[in-house]
């Protein structure tokens, strides 16, 4: 039995929850591949390469969507059509609302693979400082002794994004229930294989609206969608991290 | 921008179970130098409860505004939780809309807070379909830009 675990700040790594470490070798994190922006005029059409990735596997992404100097996750009201390929990330919407700049991240991560990191510990300790903890790593060319957070790839005194579980489903699945028993609501991002509007294999973020439902428990995540599967894929990935509590 | 990773960096790699550090790829590595990932501000993960107003109309409502000050525009993600649903386990990710009145919750980040709304686009002829409804967001802001 071997390993590494780091618990965020404040906690005893011997006794931490899992979702109190920072990170452990029995999970991953999100490495992120690449990242940029991309400028959009409102009232234009798009159908082009954001990015070329070339990874050969569809990669978990994310994007946020800048309006006159204000962030908006994945867009203000609506999703941009944003997928991904094996090999590129394409944006595909007509009639942009808005002038904007994207900014997307491209993390190393497959979207179409089905994991489960378990649970280790469930039962949350304590919190008690002893202010003896810490791990840093700097970015490449940034210093260790940086005051600046973001110049870190990881820090103990941040939290990071701890995958619990990710997995999808086939063409033609309407809904399923995912377990997870982690103890708590969990958060999560689902994805979506959509070919009614993008080419067969590329995935986009999904939507949340009336026709795609997510609830969860403390032991699984219920997910429906009401539209005509016949042409709709989906896939998920589940972080050891409440979606409705601080954790 | 593109490429931000920096493959050839190996002054610290992490292996996730049964994979061997030396040779495995990134994606097999639980923490590997070299890569930057998403790190969130201890002090800047919340939840907010929030009631949405009765009889609104065409207006832009303000749930929280949330200081980080960290002089940057950073990422974020923000859920909300429907506890007045057909079931209170349902969920969403911002931004979510009613699907029928253009009623919604957005958030966004500047350099300075992040704000989460809620937006009533056509109250005149669409009124909102949650008033008085009871929702909780949690919210994360990332050390990220």
């Amino acid at each position: 039995m071997y390993g590494a675990k780091v618990s965020r700040k404040g906690f005893d790594v011997s006794t931490a929850s899992d979702k109190q470490l920072a990170l452990s070798s029995e999970w991953p994190l999100l490495p992120i591949e690449a990242e940029g922006t991309f400028n959009v005029v409102a009232g234009e059409t798009y159908n082009e390469v954001i990015y070329t990735h070339n990874l050969g596997y569809i990669p978990v992404f994310m994007y946020w969507q800048e309006i006159g100097g204000k962030r908006y996750v994945v867009g203000r009201e609506f999703f941009l059509n944003i997928y991904t390929t094996t090999t590129t990330i394409h944006l595909n919407d007509t009639i942009i609302r808005d002038t904007a700049t994207i900014h997307w991240k491209v993390f190393r991560r497959p979207l179409l693979l089905n994991y489960d990191a378990g649970n280790i510990i469930s039962t949350d300790a304590s919190k008690k400082d002893s202010g003896d903890y810490g791990l840093l790593v700097s970015l490449p060319e940034k210093g260790v002794s940086s005051t600046q957070k973001r110049d870190f790839g990881v820090r103990s005194d941040t939290r990071q994004l701890m995958i619990h579980k990710t997995g999808y489903f086939g063409v033609g699945t309407g809904g399923s229930t995912i377990t997870h028993n982690l103890g708590y609501q969990p958060m999560y991002w689902f994805f979506i294989e959509n070919s009614y509007q993008n080419p067969t294999g590329a995935y986009s973020l999904q939507y949340q609206a009336d026709d795609f439902v997510v609830s969860a428990t403390t032991t699984a995540l219920y997910w429906q969608f009401y539209g005509d599967p016949s042409a709709i894929a989906t896939a998920y990935l589940i972080f050891k991290d409440p979606i409705n509590q601080v954790g | 921008m593109g490429k931000i990773s920096v493959e050839d960096d190996k002054i610290m790699m992490v292996s996730l179970p049964g994979k061997d550090a030396n040779t495995s790829d990134p994606e097999d590595m639980a923490l590997r130098s070299g890569f930057d990932y998403p790190k969130i501000e201890e002090n800047l993960v919340g939840v907010i409860d929030y009631t949405v107003p009765t009889g609104t109309s065409t207006n832009t409502y303000t749930v929280a505004t949330i200081t980080h000050n960290l002089g940057y525009i950073p990422c974020f993600q923000c859920f909300v939780q429907d506890l007045d649903g057909i079931t209170p386990s349902q969920f969403a990710t911002l931004p979510l809309s009613d699907g029928y009145t253009y009623n919604y919750f957005t958030a966004y980040t500047t350099t300075t807070t992040l704000v989460i709304q809620y937006v009533v686009i056509e109250g005149g002829w669409a009124p909102p379909t949650w008033p008085g409804y009871d929702f909780r967001f949690k919210y994360q802001i990332w050390v990220n830009d």
